[in-house]
């Protein structure tokens, strides 16, 4: 399954068509998780337009939920932030605790009159922004538009698309990234040694796997997982895409170390412990118990300030 | 060691290397999240030619604590 992606928005009206980023379902439901995210930067005659999005996509047996958010920030010629919009059909994974209209309030306080490329220095950690989706999106947005900078561009596009489908052996999960005009597409085959421990929680506590890594069609290496608890399950989840946001970063020419944040690689950890529980999930609320568990870690773990939906 | 840590801390988290002092905890303090952690992580690894043991997670909360288990891992 794939979903289309915009490789090209040029052919869309001046007013961004939105549409496509809340439109975009996942129709096979084989797909267990799907996430979708892009920035989009042109110049204008006022400055920069810039637009953000990310969904995500669930689907756990009977139970699955859409998490949309899109973003549209416009800058000066010098690239500071003259106001943010968020869409009015952003969802967060919280229902109405995820108040938009608050948390747009709080971005424009937060950011109106200064360099969006500084975005990292003025939103330090999703417990600012009181939203890890915003966090996310706008750290990425503004990463990218500065690399347009950087590269002298008036405009650029990047798209990146992961999915994760469970199999008989563990999961596959693929992940496409479009960044101007370069495509990188790496895969995770996943096979189980021993099936995954859970604890009451459902939270994965025990982990042995073998994961191969390819990157654009090669095998670039191989991992394996190997954890006694849940927090080296989570930290050997992130060192493995770690590895692979290295191959990134080089084939897109990132050098500095400087966090690139336009990318899904930062999510997929917490996307895989979502998969890792999937199976034990049995019956539409126990499902959604569980999820909301692995997202609580997930938002507020680890010494992390919970968002909005969570009473940060 | 102490100054390359600081280096790396500081360009990954795009601030001043001034703003990293040992006491200040890498998460709640610096806003790293955890895949920034296991990207600075590898960045020291590959820097200092060392591995660090897979147990480290759970004892770095601080910058001294990466200090410190950096310089474990170098005199081992």
């Amino acid at each position: 399954m794939k979903l289309e992606l915009r490789r090209d928005l040029k052919e869309l009206d001046t007013d961004f068509d939105h549409s496509f980023v809340f439109d975009a379902h996942s129709p096979d439901r084989s797909t267990l998780i799907t996430r979708y995210r892009g920035t989009d930067v042109r110049k204008s005659d006022a400055g920069w337009n810039v637009v953000a999005w990310q969904k995500s996509v669930y689907h756990f047996g009977d139970l699955n939920r859409e998490v949309p958010v899109l973003a549209v920030v416009l800058l000066d010629e010098d690239g500071l932030v003259r106001g943010l919009s968020l869409d009015e059909n952003c969802l967060g994974s919280q229902g109405k605790r995820c108040d938009f209209r608050q948390l747009q309030i709080g971005m424009n306080e937060l950011l109106k009159g200064k360099p969006f490329s500084d975005f990292n220095s003025l939103c330090p950690n999703a417990g600012v922004a009181r939203c890890l989706h915003l966090f996310e999106l706008l750290g990425g947005a503004a990463g990218f538009f500065t690399e347009l900078r950087q590269r002298d561009l008036a405009e650029g596009i990047e798209q990146e698309l992961v999915t994760i489908t469970p199999n008989d052996d563990g999961l596959v999960a693929e992940n496409t990234h479009i960044i101007l005009d370069q495509e990188s597409t790496t895969r995770y085959d996943l096979r189980y040694l021993q099936p995954p421990k859970r604890n009451d929680r459902d939270l994965t506590e025990s982990i042995d796997a073998t994961v191969v890594v390819s990157y654009n069609g090669d095998t670039a290496f191989t991992e394996r997982l190997t954890a006694e608890q849940f927090q080296d399950v989570y930290a050997a989840l992130n060192l493995m895409f770690g590895k692979s946001y290295q191959l990134e970063k080089k084939f897109f020419g990132f050098h500095s170390r400087r966090r690139v944040r336009f990318t899904n690689c930062t999510a997929l950890a917490g996307l895989f412990l979502l998969t890792f529980s999937h199976e034990s999930m049995m019956g539409a609320i126990s499902r959604a118990i569980r999820i909301e568990m692995i997202l609580h870690f997930i938002q507020t773990g680890e010494g992390r300030t919970g968002c909005i939906g969570f009473g940060g | 060691m102490e100054e390359q840590i600081r280096q790396i801390l500081a360009e990954t988290l795009d601030i001043d290397p001034a703003e990293i002092t040992p006491e200040k905890r890498l998460i709640a303090d610096l806003g790293l999240t955890s895949f920034d952690l296991a990207d600075v992580v590898l960045q020291a690894q590959e820097e200092f030619g060392v591995t660090l043991p897979s147990s480290f997670w759970g004892e770095i909360v601080t910058v001294a604590d990466v200090y410190r288990v950096v310089g474990e891992a170098l005199q081992s």
